[in-house]
């Protein structure tokens, strides 16, 4: 008798944690991260390699406190120095691997791929 | 008493002056004696001004580093007003030194304006600077023209030169130019080619200080810390009696004493940064405005004559 009793207490604590987590997530606001933005956090570009279809412009934006660049290592293309919020906008026209690296702080390196 | 047997590969005026400088060094009388137009004179020869510069038994001179000009993230100050009260500091000396030097991040966008107003209240001092460039200074559209036309007067390749002072030679080196993706500061072949030829006829009783904005030693790879070429520098100057080198760039006080060189970063007058690993990132640390001059700062370097280590005392805005 007493088992019964302890099976459906734990169906029922189950089932009322899947309804309150359903409800939560319902009201979570929109998470979608924008597919086209690389921000510089911390030294470090996020996210650290993205793909994109030729032809779409990427925006790289310095959100740290100091000073930060974007450049390719190939060359082709070089934003100029990005103050803490600047941003520097490129447009992919040919698809290709882009390696890419930070001109203040060369550690700091990512990737868009082009597609 | 240690000669280099190079020596007997130089003409002979070169060969007795400097073993005339080397006798008085080890015989330790006492005299007062300078390099005067690199020529030992006695005091009786001096005119009085040279006296008056004669009567220290050596110099002072400071090093000043990363007064990042523009940034203005701390509470309550900007790196002008803190730069503004190192300068104070220097113009309150008792003793003046001889000159400053400055390792780099003058600046920190690399702008007219900023680089402007770092000279008006550097030259406050009232004291020669000599400068290297830090990553800060380089960032304009022409990639460091704008650095060139104001501080590479006399330098070679991306600003790079030495000088010789009361018997020390000084060597500047440029180690933020041309950085490669993934690596750390970096000296490149023409500047150690430089670097070969310019110390390859001192001997080896010469002191010898370096200053470089990035740390000519690896302190901390992940953060950039270190040159990737600087064990080729470092082996060229392994033959001196004393080596001491100077850096910037991590903006914190971080030394190493290896054989005859000694290694030492200063603090930087604008911004703290946090040790190595103690954070994400090698970012500015904002701190609380009571706390912040304690962690900024200026270092003097005083070379006594008949000592081979040059002796460096750190000192903060607080």
């Amino acid at each position: 008798m007493s088992r019964l009793l302890s099976i459906s207490r734990r169906r029922l604590f189950a089932s009322a944690a899947t309804v309150l987590a359903a409800i939560a997530l319902s009201t979570l606001p929109s998470l979608a991260v924008d597919p086209t933005v690389v921000t510089i956090s911390n030294f470090t570009f996020v996210p650290a390699m993205m793909t994109v279809a030729v032809g779409t412009t990427v925006t790289f934006k310095n959100g740290d406190d100091t000073v930060h660049s974007v450049l390719a290592d190939d060359g082709s293309f070089h934003s100029p120095a990005l103050d803490s919020g600047d941003e520097y906008s490129f447009t992919f026209a040919k698809a290709g691997v882009f390696s890419y690296h930070c001109g203040l702080h060369p550690f700091m390196q990512g990737q868009i791929i082009v597609k | 008493m240690t000669r280099d047997r190079d020596d007997d590969d130089q003409t002979s005026n070169r060969l007795t002056r400097r073993h005339a400088l080397e006798c008085m060094i080890w015989a330790g009388t006492g005299i007062m004696w300078t390099m005067v137009g690199g020529v030992p004179k006695s005091l009786s020869l001096l005119t009085a001004a040279e006296a008056a510069e004669a009567a220290t038994q050596g110099f002072t001179f400071l090093q000043i580093s990363d007064s990042h000009v523009g940034f203005d993230k701390e509470a309550k100050v900007t790196a002008i007003d803190t730069l503004g009260e190192a300068i104070g500091k220097v113009k309150a000396l008792t003793m003046k030194p001889s000159f400053m030097i400055h390792t780099g991040d003058i600046s920190h966008l690399s702008k007219a304006d900023q680089f402007d107003t770092a000279d008006q209240i550097i030259g406050g001092a009232g004291l020669d600077v000599h400068y290297v460039p830090g990553e800060h200074d380089v960032i304009d559209a022409d990639q460091g023209k704008l650095y060139m036309d104001r501080y590479g007067k006399g330098t070679w390749g991306q600003g790079w030169y030495s000088f010789d002072q009361n018997g020390v030679h000084f060597v500047g080196l440029v180690n933020v130019v041309n950085l490669k993706a993934g690596g750390l500061g970096f000296l490149g072949a023409d500047q150690l080619a430089w670097l070969q030829k310019d110390l390859a006829g001192l001997s080896a009783s010469t002191p010898i200080v370096v200053f470089a904005h990035i740390p000519l030693w690896t302190i901390y790879p992940q953060w950039g810390w270190g040159t990737d070429d600087s064990a080729q520098a470092l082996a060229m100057l392994k033959r001196f009696g004393s080596v001491t080198v100077l850096n910037g760039h991590i903006h914190q006080i971080i030394q190493k004493v290896e054989g005859n060189m000694t290694f030492h970063t200063a603090r930087s007058t604008a911004f703290p940064q946090p040790a190595p690993g103690a954070a994400p990132a090698p970012g500015p640390m904002i701190v609380p405005a009571e706390q912040l001059r304690g962690m900024l700062g200026l270092t003097s370097v005083a070379y006594t004559v008949g000592s081979s280590d040059l002796a460096l005392t750190d000192s903060t805005l607080a």
